[in-house]
């Protein structure tokens, strides 16, 4: 079982009480990936929400013609994969890591259900997901500007 | 040198006695976050004492936010800090192992 302790350190889990985090930890699970191995590729069927424990993920999106450009990097206690947690369930962008990277991965359909038992619960997780998916988009647009003006 | 039981009993009234009466806590504030009345509360099995899933979050100074649930305050008051917390996940009811020395922390106890 992953420690509480790393997910309550974590931007999304970090409002939660230990009854919720025992129960977060029972639907996630360690991984490890090496540099330049890609954890999930936009499109695909979103089934977790990851937490970074050590290391560093890059969040890619297409952007034409088989490129691809980052619009953003994830470290320590960073979260990403929330469309695990919102409809249709697809992700958005594709997450490669930069470098070696210790990753806890979350069910999400696990996380809909405790949500679905608890309104104090849901709301603290979908709190915390809206602040990770306004920063993503913050930095999806400065990345856009970057590209369209240089 | 306190047993857990005792340890529990001990966290719990100063959980409580914050709650009451917050001018009585050196570097840290404890509040209660009401919880949505339409959730079905938990009845705990010992006394069956309902709890609707308010939180209890305890502000140190020095230490930063932790969070608990009623459930995990009640129990302590029963001397409990290893509970069942009425979820159930893959048919298996989820467990959780109060650590009493980090709370303690949190309540300048230890």
């Amino acid at each position: 079982m992953v420690p509480l302790d790393a997910l309550r350190e974590s931007e999304v889990f970090e409002g939660l009480g230990d009854d919720e985090l025992a129960m977060v930890a029972e639907m996630a699970r360690e991984e490890t990936y090496e540099p330049g191995a890609r954890i999930f590729a936009e499109n695909e069927e979103a089934k977790d929400l990851y937490i970074v424990l050590e290391g560093r993920v890059a969040i890619l999106i297409d952007v034409g013609q088989g490129k691809q450009t980052v619009v953003d990097t994830v470290t320590k206690n960073g979260s990403f994969g929330w469309s695990a947690m919102v409809p249709p369930y697809v992700y958005t962008a594709s997450a490669k890591c930069s470098e070696r990277s210790r990753v806890v991965a979350v069910s999400g359909a696990g996380l809909r259900d405790l949500c679905r038992a608890s309104c104090m619960t849901c709301y603290t997780i979908m709190e915390r997901l809206a602040m990770v998916i306004s920063a993503r988009l913050k930095d999806t647009r400065l990345q856009l500007i970057s590209l369209l003006y240089g | 040198m306190l047993s857990d039981r005792e340890r529990a009993l001990r966290l719990a009234h100063a959980i409580e006695s914050a709650l009451s009466d917050p001018s009585s806590c050196k570097d840290y504030v404890v509040s209660r976050v009401t919880a949505c009345g339409s959730c079905p509360p938990f009845i705990c099995p010992e006394c069956g004492c309902p709890l609707a899933g308010d939180a209890i979050i305890i502000d140190h100074v020095r230490k930063g936010r932790r969070r608990l649930s009623d459930k995990a305050l009640h129990y302590l008051g029963h001397g409990m800090t290893s509970y069942q917390t009425g979820y159930i996940y893959q048919g298996h009811p989820v467990t959780v192992d109060l650590n009493l020395d980090t709370l303690e922390a949190y309540l300048n106890l230890s």
